[in-house]
């Protein structure tokens, strides 16, 4: 009994940011569903009778199951196009210039930067999620905000 | 531009381009609903040591115990190392020594409507399906919600869902499945309906179809393999061991529960029927808990396993005794939880099958 309200109670609590996470990086609202439920379906088997499912633990599954879902390295690299092209053409057409901005960075600084201003990790949990350390991800974070400014600035400048 | 106009402007940005503002309330709720399944969903796992597995995948055997297994199936404990190691050592030679049989079985009064049950339904031949025609699956389903509010506060309440799968004489073709969308139905106390109303979450009701009963995509095997499980019931409780082993409350326990989940998928062969209710006989602590139990208008004979200790819930399977059907399986409460008394079903399975000549 323990077991199985420690994790509903996680799942009310982390439920809807991990839904917005994978939905953010598939292409429609059926992917995103399923692989939510593959996420809560293994936090299920790995929850235990003591011991919560914090955030983070969720988030690390949730990154793993979007992994396997997405293997393709060229599919990941077009991804945000994809994103463009499919499903988020409301929020394209609000601002498409920072869609091609994010696009043409680095993942691994996209990566942060999304986590940081999409998903509302902290540095901390961001070093956390990705085994790196808090400092390197401040510095990521730092870099890639530079990069994007400076493409979104060429591109004002250029209008 | 300066570090601190970069930042701001970084962020107003990505706020106004998260692409999560498209995503509605009604998606997130059926997300939430879907997800929160996972409990219910007892994974059949392959143990280390299982050599013969009838199932590899660890997802529901069909549809049908797709639905099914969402059904909860909780309290599960796990054996002491040691336990499990001694018992491991039993199982390692096969299903031919086991687990079965030494430790005693079922109650007299149980076996003897156990094994009536087995003979009737040996001589009963299941309905043919013709090509064309569909094995359809008739099965009302109930089971436990429990929600825990910011507050700390739980609610719970029973919810319903019909479901009426037809499955193609060839399976290969396409199964079709309506489902009702789960609806809360019984309540205890006013709070968790009063909970329920202010949520005001709809049903969704669904209509599937997908060849190979590949329903939400899943290529995991519509049937359990039936075919290799043994129906000697002897071996076929010692393979029942071996698979369930370190899952659920207690070996008996979850060999029980795995029983009852087998058979209410509506799609186990009489020989294979006939097996199971000659293995659920054999195993110790299954006693007739019910002589008169009625399951969604119809009676039967309940047959269950109490568990020994610190579990609220009692797995029971009804079977008709004229004919040796399985009406259906219901986990009833043994103690209060929460709003809902002891004595309760608090989650049931009705099932009815027939041979349709369409589908819708």
């Amino acid at each position: 009994m323990e077991r199985e309200k420690r994790f509903l109670i996680a799942h009310a609590a982390v439920h809807d940011r991990i839904y917005r996470y994978l939905r953010r990086r598939t292409e429609n609202a059926a992917t995103a569903e399923d692989l939510c439920s593959e996420v809560f379906r293994i936090a299920w088997e790995k929850s235990t009778d003591s011991g919560s499912l914090s955030v983070l633990v969720l988030f690390g599954v949730a990154r793993n199951v979007l992994r396997n879902h997405d293997r393709s390295v060229v599919r990941s690299a077009k991804l945000i196009g994809e994103m463009r092209a499919e499903r988020y053409v409301d929020a394209h057409e609000r601002d498409s210039p920072l869609f091609e901005a994010l696009e043409q960075l680095n993942p691994d600084e996209r990566e942060v930067l999304l986590l940081t201003y999409w998903d509302g990790l902290t540095s901390k949990e961001i070093s956390d999620l990705l085994d790196t350390s808090a400092t390197a991800i401040r510095m990521r974070l730092h870099r890639a905000r530079k990069a994007l400014g400076n493409l979104l600035q060429t591109e004002g400048a250029g209008r | 531009m300066n570090e601190k106009m970069v930042v701001q402007q970084v962020k107003s940005r990505m706020a106004l381009a998260d692409p999560a503002v498209c995503i509605t309330e009604d998606e997130l709720a059926r997300s939430r609903e879907r997800s929160r399944m996972a409990i219910h969903s007892a994974p059949i796992e392959a143990s280390d040591f299982e050599q013969d597995a009838m199932m590899t995948s660890r997802e529901p055997l069909s549809p049908v115990s797709t639905l099914a297994a969402r059904r909860s199936r909780r309290a599960r404990t796990w054996l002491t190392v040691a336990a499990a190691a001694a018992v491991t050592t039993a199982l390692i030679a096969g299903d031919v020594v086991g687990l079965a049989g030494w430790r005693g079985g079922a109650t007299a009064e149980a076996s003897e409507v156990l094994n009536t049950a087995a003979q009737t339904a040996i001589t009963t031949t299941d309905p043919l399906v013709n090509p064309g025609q569909y094995l359809r699956i008739e099965s009302t389903n109930v089971w436990m919600t429990e929600t825990f509010a910011h507050d700390g506060a739980t609610y719970q309440w029973l919810e319903t869902e019909e479901s009426d799968m037809y499955i193609p004489a060839d399976p290969t073709d396409e199964w079709v499945w309506e489902r009702s969308g789960r609806v809360p139905t019984t309540f205890f106390d006013t709070k968790a309906q009063d909970y329920v109303r202010e949520q005001n979450t709809q049903a969704h009701p669904e209509l599937l179809r997908a060849p190979n009963g590949e329903f939400y995509g899943d290529p995991g095997g519509w049937a359990p393999d039936i075919s290799s499980l043994p129906r000697d019931p002897y071996r076929l409780l010692n393979n029942i061991y071996k698979l369930t082993l370190g899952q659920g409350r207690s070996v008996d326990g979850q060999a029980f529960v795995f029983i009852a989940d087998l058979l209410r998928t509506g799609v186990v062969p009489a020989d294979l029927r006939a097996a199971l209710y000659e293995a659920a006989a054999m195993i110790p602590g299954v006693t007739v808990t019910e002589a008169q139990a009625n399951l969604d208008g119809r009676t039967g004979v309940a047959i269950g396993h109490t568990e020994s200790s610190g579990v609220t819930g009692r797995q029971e399977i009804i079977i008709d005794p004229e004919t040796g059907q399985l009406i259906g399986e219901r986990e009833v409460l043994t103690q209060d939880y929460g709003a809902i008394p002891a004595g309760t079903a608090v989650t049931w399975t009705a099932i009815e099958t027939s041979v349709s000549n369409t589908a819708p």
